[in-house]
């Protein structure tokens, strides 16, 4: 840009120097020719003078002759002829070898020999011919008489010469025509100097009109030139002022000058006016622009940290972590009291100009679509954890338990939705609700965990924990329940997650042997089967081994398809909650075990019968200590369910039956397995609601059994099944 | 080229003083907190000062600004974890030259010393 500037500012210096030139040029020609001129003037008015002179002195001469004949005063024409002589000689000699004379105008002027040929030739020719006269002349020049008058003169000697030599210098002039000679020879010089004078006067013109002419052109072509020049830099303005607006147009990111004053300088991008949704933008505060889309804190460390650019003491390639408009959420004002949240990226860059700060270069991007996806890729994250963890978990289980447990999950579940959507009223039914979703929640939680479903057990503590405090709470409203339905919803999500991995295992194995494709679409197509045996021995295994110890589960009956489908759901929860309570509490660790003359291994024995009416018989037994009738009394004592003075009077029996009370436990920990005094109540529940009974029989030390009969299935039922 | 370090992490300490490759650049001095490093820093003139935040008795933000006053050509690096922006930025102001963020790489560290003492060689 400077090297371009400079070479038009050089050709500008260069043409208006010429131009000078040319103007001085023709000036100095103008004094000149005008001194040359003056000079002509003055030859050319001295030659008239000759000419002039020449017939005067002849004419003088003849008067002198003539006024001494005729006795007048001849004082006059000898003095005129004097004088004329001395004019034509001084004037005669100075053309000859220069000098200065009197002008025509009485002033004193000085003028140089002749030079050209020419006028040397006439020159020469005069003095030839005025040299005899000039001698004649010389009488009457010295001639001085006091006599005035003439008449006396010519009586004297004096005047007798006088008379002679005029005589004789009349004869010199008249003798070969010499005064016309000298006539025509004054006169050829006068008009050959005129002629020379003139001549020169046209050269001279010449050369000023050329001169002047040359000047004109070269203003014409400075004039060129220059247009010429400010054409094409401005073009050349012009298309870089195009290539900018074509970037700035283009550039889908906000690109734009600030300076310390926080203001957007005039140039900016297109782009800057749709990120912030506002136009006019050049010479607006950035701060005040991001006030009230940007949090007021944010905007205070923004600005003392754009300020730390401006101070030049930072480095501006070790700030980058701390600027806090790196990606920042704005809200915008949308329709009606609608907000908009975007996310913008700013970035800051030094703009140098000659190694001084000018500006900052800032770029601003709407970096909402990455913001979302970053987002979106934690959440993915978390999920794929969560599905690998769970994908460890189920891979030990076999794959129809699991969608017996998948499908009996989802059924609680969307018997939860149906108790929340019942309409209820009062504190006493949103318990009986709390109550029944508890219910369903812990049924959930068993199942998974008895298959070692450690996240579904997780979240199902988690809605336990919430349930249980919210029954704590001296009153209950609808709004209680909102917190629930949003753990309950993504334990669902969780749920479902586990049958899309299921899915996917499916269609893993479908790829490695296609050859059982027609198994998996039978499989597939069949009812869940309900082999909940194997479920049951993982349950037990795996609280025995929590609590250090060994157990030994048979089961009968409840493989295959003993069990009616309609009863299946039910006994697998039962049976579940046997294990839980029987192997918790009723089986003794191996040491206790063995003092009691029992081996290490305690027994659980589970069956699931016909009886020969029809109904079925689902019975438990176990090998551990039995029932702790003491435990139990002073358990519901404490627990409030019953006064100290009406647990005296309770039989055996009577106090068995409040195992079966909601909120029992004789546990003092809660744990996944056990404590929250829920467990025997949801038998109570699942046997009520089957129509079915349940009897209790232990013995103190030996064994405690649970007998459940379930009516016979009405054959339509059945069939549905 | 002289460094000195200020953090009160004896780990951090170790790890600066380790991590440090750059040709001719020898730590002289280590300091807990900010009064230990003024009382050092007269003494020892460091050329770059590596400056933790939280420090007990004195802080980076009042030491750095101390340390500017003392030598108006110290160049500081702030080391600091990016909880606090804001603070970071305040010393920064207060005249400190360049921020890493803990926890660092050797690179990092090693990047952020160039980065300075090529604009302090140049400069």
């Amino acid at each position: 840009m400077s090297a371009m500037k400079s070479g038009k500012y050089n050709a500008i210096v260069l043409s208006i120097a010429l131009f000078i030139v040319f103007d001085a040029g023709v000036l100095v020609m103008n004094f000149y020719i005008a001194d040359q001129f003056a000079r002509d003037a003055v030859q050319v008015n001295l030659a008239g003078r000759q000419r002039t002179l020449s017939q005067r002195l002849i004419k003088a001469l003849l008067q002198t002759d003539n006024a001494l004949g005729s006795g007048n005063f001849i004082e006059t024409p000898l003095n005129e002829l004097k004088a004329g002589y001395r004019t034509f000689d001084t004037t005669l000699n100075a053309f000859n070898k220069g000098g200065t004379i009197t002008g025509v105008d009485g002033e004193s002027v000085s003028i140089e020999a002749f030079s050209d040929t020419r006028s040397r030739r006439l020159l020469t020719d005069t003095l030839e011919t005025w040299l005899p006269l000039q001698e004649a002349l010389q009488p009457m020049l010295a001639f001085d008489s006091k006599i005035e008058r003439s008449a006396e003169l010519i009586m004297t000697d004096e005047g007798a010469n006088l008379e002679s030599d005029l005589f004789h210098a009349i004869m010199v002039a008249s003798k070969d025509n010499r005064d016309n000679r000298l006539l025509k020879l004054t006169n050829d010089l006068a008009v050959h100097l005129e002629y020379e004078s003139a001549r020169r006067a046209t050269r001279l013109r010449i050369i000023q009109v050329t001169g002047i002419g040359l000047a004109l052109i070269n203003f014409f072509v400075i004039l060129f030139h220059l247009i010429r020049n400010l054409n094409k830099y401005d073009a050349m303005i012009e298309i870089a002022k195009k290539e900018t607006d074509d970037i700035l147009e283009t550039v889908t990111e906000g690109l734009f000058l600030l300076d310390s004053e926080y203001r957007i300088g005039s140039q900016h991008s297109a782009a800057l006016q749709d990120i912030f949704r506002r136009e006019n933008l050049a010479g607006v505060n950035l701060i005040e622009l991001l006030r009230g889309i940007v949090p007021e804190t944010t905007l205070n460390v923004a600005r003392d940290y754009i300020s730390l650019y401006f101070g030049g003491r930072v480095n501006e390639n070790l700030v980058d972590d701390l600027n806090p408009l790196n990606e920042v959420e704005v809200h915008f004002a949308g329709d009606g009291s609608q907000f908009q949240t975007r996310y913008l990226g700013f970035q800051f860059r030094r703009v140098l100009v000659d190694q001084e700060l000018s500006h900052l270069l800032v770029t601003v991007n709407d970096i909402t679509a990455r913001a979302a996806l970053e987002r979106e890729l934690q959440v993915s994250r978390a999920r794929s954890t969560a599905q690998l963890d769970m994908l460890m978990d189920i891979l030990h289980i076999e794959p129809e338990v699991l969608t017996d447990f998948l499908c009996g999950s989802e059924r609680s579940l969307g018997k939860i939705n149906s108790i929340l959507k019942r309409s209820a009223m009062g504190v006493e039914v949103y318990r009986a609700k709390l109550d029944q979703i508890f219910r369903e929640i812990h049924a959930v939680k068993g199942e998974a965990s008895a298959l070692g479903l450690n996240s579904v057990v997780g979240l199902a503590h988690d809605i336990e924990d919430l349930i249980t405090d919210v029954q704590e709470r001296p009153t209950i409203s609808g709004g209680d329940f909102l917190p629930l339905t949003i753990k309950l919803d993504v334990l669902l999500g969780h749920i479902q997650s586990v049958r899309e991995l299921v899915a996917r295992l499916v269609d893993f194995r479908l790829v490695f042997d296609r050859s059982k494709i027609a198994e998996v679409a039978d499989d597939q197509r069949a009812a869940p089967r309900t082999d909940m045996s194997a479920l049951l021995h993982n349950l037990t295994e795996r609280i025995a081994e929590e609590q250090g110890k060994r157990v030994n589960l048979h089961c009968v009956g409840l493989e295959g398809k003993h069990v009616p489908e309609m009863y299946r759901g039910p006994v697998k929860d039962m049976a579940i909650q046997f294990i839980r309570n029987g192997v918790t509490h009723g089986i003794e660790g191996p040491e206790d075990r063995l003092v009691a003359n029992k081996g290490q291994v305690g027994r659980i024995a589970m069956k699931f019968v016909p009886l020969g009416d029809g109904n079925f018989e689902f019975s438990y037994r176990d090998d551990g200590r039995g029932l702790d009738m003491d435990l139990i009394r002073n358990t519901a004592v404490d627990k409030g369910f019953v006064s100290a003075d009406q647990i005296e009077a309770m039989e055996d029996r009577a106090v068995m039956a409040l195992i079966f009370k909601r909120g029992f436990s004789t546990s003092t920990e809660v744990s996944s397995d056990a404590g929250r005094g829920v467990g025997m109540d949801v038998i109570r529940n699942l046997v009520n609601e089957l129509s079915g009974r349940v009897r209790v029989s232990t013995a103190r030390g030996e064994f405690t059994q649970f007998k459940v009969t379930l009516p016979a299935i009405p054959r339509d039922m059945d069939q549905a099944a | 080229m002289k460094l000195m370090i200020v953090d009160d992490s004896n780990i951090i300490r170790k790890k600066i003083e380790r991590s440090t490759e750059i040709e001719g650049l020898e730590v002289v001095a280590t300091a807990g907190n900010g009064v230990e490093a003024l009382e050092q820093f007269p003494k020892v003139r460091p050329d770059i000062v590596t400056m933790d935040l939280t420090m007990p008795e004195m802080g980076g933000i009042e030491c750095v600004e101390k340390m500017v006053e003392m030598d108006p050509n110290v160049v500081i690096l702030v080391i600091s974890a990016l909880s606090d922006k804001a603070t970071a930025i305040e010393a920064l102001k207060k005249g400190a030259n360049g921020f890493l963020c803990k926890p660092f790489s050797e690179q990092e560290l090693n990047r952020a010393f160039r980065e300075l003492l090529g604009e302090a060689t140049n400069g």
